[in-house]
């Protein structure tokens, strides 16, 4: 079976798309939420998730071939939050995309972490994620990528990056007039807007 | 037009002295270019009139249209009408050409751009400049060529309509075909707005064949050694750099 089971109340709607063996979920939460994905043989899921200040557990098992995960998760921080993110690639050539992205706006602490395992004999496996946390202020910001590979037919790549915006970038983009503010948010929708928002729901998610 | 007089530059980190007492004057409607030798601080100095933050001005001053910018930011100076085309372009994730243009038009003329004569416009300058259509809905400069960032540098500057231009090695990255069909594009630009000047940085004369230069100027060690017009374009590429620094050292013993 094929299942996404939010066990603690995610507020706001859940758009969910199904087409053939693709599922999209876009939604967002405000408060500390749990959600256990269950792909089984074939199944695609698509996530886009909206997290506002918030943190919480996703547990992703992979229980079929070639079942694929997609897991973008986007969050403006203002106080500690901390995302525990656990995969469990437990058949063959299954799949797994992250792409955790964080604004981390005040002074506090956000903490990524991201387990993903890979047990022997799951030839195949394809586990890559992409992390990153930018820090307006002085925010203590981590990052702990921690992969358990026990096979070695698996391709696994990993890529973060906690900083600051990058000076050189808004250097360039002031030279063409735009102010602090607009550089700011633009860059800020670059980083956390992906697919399934309003325009308004933009707008009060980056100013959030 | 824009004045720069007497200009020291160091770094801001180590206070690397970059450009020494640097004077330039360019008039409304002139076409000038900088040659020199590599790491000379031609790049320093386009960044420099944009106040860059790596870079500190301890002594001289810069006007334009008679406005002192020496303290500005660098977001109003490029609303004053002052054009960057930079050396290497920077790619900006998650940005789309579209929106950031939109958003620089607001910016400069605090007025909602219309959106249809928006979107004609940047259709024709991407048409003009043989660009992918594309590009308009993806990230600025996310997977183009280095000649291809050298074009949409150029759509930029179709767009935002400056009054000064700062060619920053356009030549670099572009086949010998683009070049010539983006200097024919920017020369309609200047034809249709005569008043508007243009700082040109190059390490051959081969793009002042295609915008005439009324001065070259030869600049070494962080300032203007020689001026001359178009021929002393030539000079500098049959004799290079050397020669200039060996009398220069000469006529310092
Ligand atoms: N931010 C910086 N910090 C330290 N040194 C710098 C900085 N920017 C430039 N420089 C140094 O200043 C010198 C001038 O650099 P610049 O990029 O202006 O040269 P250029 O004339 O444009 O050279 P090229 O023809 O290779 O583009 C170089 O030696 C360079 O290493
Ligand atoms: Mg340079």
């Amino acid at each position: 079976m094929n299942k996404m089971e939010v066990k603690e109340k995610i507020k706001g709607k859940v758009v969910k798309k199904e087409q053939a063996q693709k599922v999209t979920y876009i939604f967002q939460s405000d408060e500390d939420f749990d959600i256990l994905i269950e792909a089984s043989k074939g199944q695609e899921f698509v996530i886009y998730h909206y997290g506002k200040d918030c943190g919480g557990k996703i547990k992703i098992l992979l229980k079929g071939e070639d079942a694929s995960v997609c897991y973008h998760y986007n969050t403006v921080n203002i106080h500690d939050n901390q995302v525990q993110v656990e995969v469990l690639h437990q058949d063959k050539n299954t799949i797994s995309n992250l792409y955790f992205h964080g604004y981390n706006r005040e002074e506090n602490k956000l903490t990524f972490q991201v387990d993903v395992v890979i047990p022997k004999k799951m030839v195949g496996v394809k586990a890559n994620q992409e992390n990153r946390i930018y820090n307006r202020k002085n925010g203590i910001s981590f990052i702990l990528p921690n992969l358990y590979v026990d096979e070695y037919d698996v391709e696994a790549n990993h890529a973060s990056y906690i900083g600051p915006f990058d000076n050189e970038l808004k250097f360039y983009m002031k030279t063409r007039g735009l102010r602090e503010d607009v550089i700011e948010r633009l860059l800020l929708e670059g980083l956390l807007i992906k697919e399934g928002l309003t325009e308004e729901e933009k707008l009060s998610f980056i100013e959030s | 037009m824009l004045e720069i007089k007497e200009l020291n530059v160091i770094t801001t980190d180590i206070g690397k002295e970059i450009l020494k007492d640097f004077s330039l004057s360019i008039q409304e409607g002139e076409i000038h270019a900088i040659m020199g030798p590599n790491g000379t601080g031609k790049s320093t100095l386009s960044k420099v009139i944009f106040h860059h933050p790596a870079y500190q001005i301890t002594k001289g001053k810069m006007t334009f249209e008679g406005v002192d910018i020496t303290d500005k930011e660098t977001d109003e100076i490029g609303r004053m009408g002052l054009f960057l085309c930079m050396q290497d372009p920077l790619v900006i994730e998650g940005v789309t050409t579209s929106d950031f243009l939109r958003e620089a038009l607001y910016e400069k003329t605090k007025e909602r751009v219309d959106l249809y004569h928006f979107v004609k416009e940047i259709g024709t300058g991407v048409k003009k400049l043989s660009l992918d259509e594309n590009v308009i809905h993806q990230a600025l400069n996310q997977g183009l060529s280095g000649g291809e960032k050298k074009k949409s540098e150029i759509l930029q500057m179709l767009l935002l309509k400056p009054k000064f231009i700062i060619l920053d090695e356009l030549d670099s990255g572009l086949d010998v075909d683009s070049l010539k069909e983006v200097c024919k594009i920017i020369n309609e630009y200047l034809k249709e707005n005569p008043k508007t000047a243009v700082l040109m940085i190059t390490h051959y004369s081969r793009i002042l064949e295609y915008i005439h230069p009324l001065f070259v100027h030869k600049m070494v060690d962080g300032k203007i050694v020689e001026t001359g017009d178009f021929h002393l374009a030539h000079k500098i590429e049959m004799e290079g750099y050397q020669v200039v620094e060996k009398t220069l050292g000469e006529a310092d013993e």
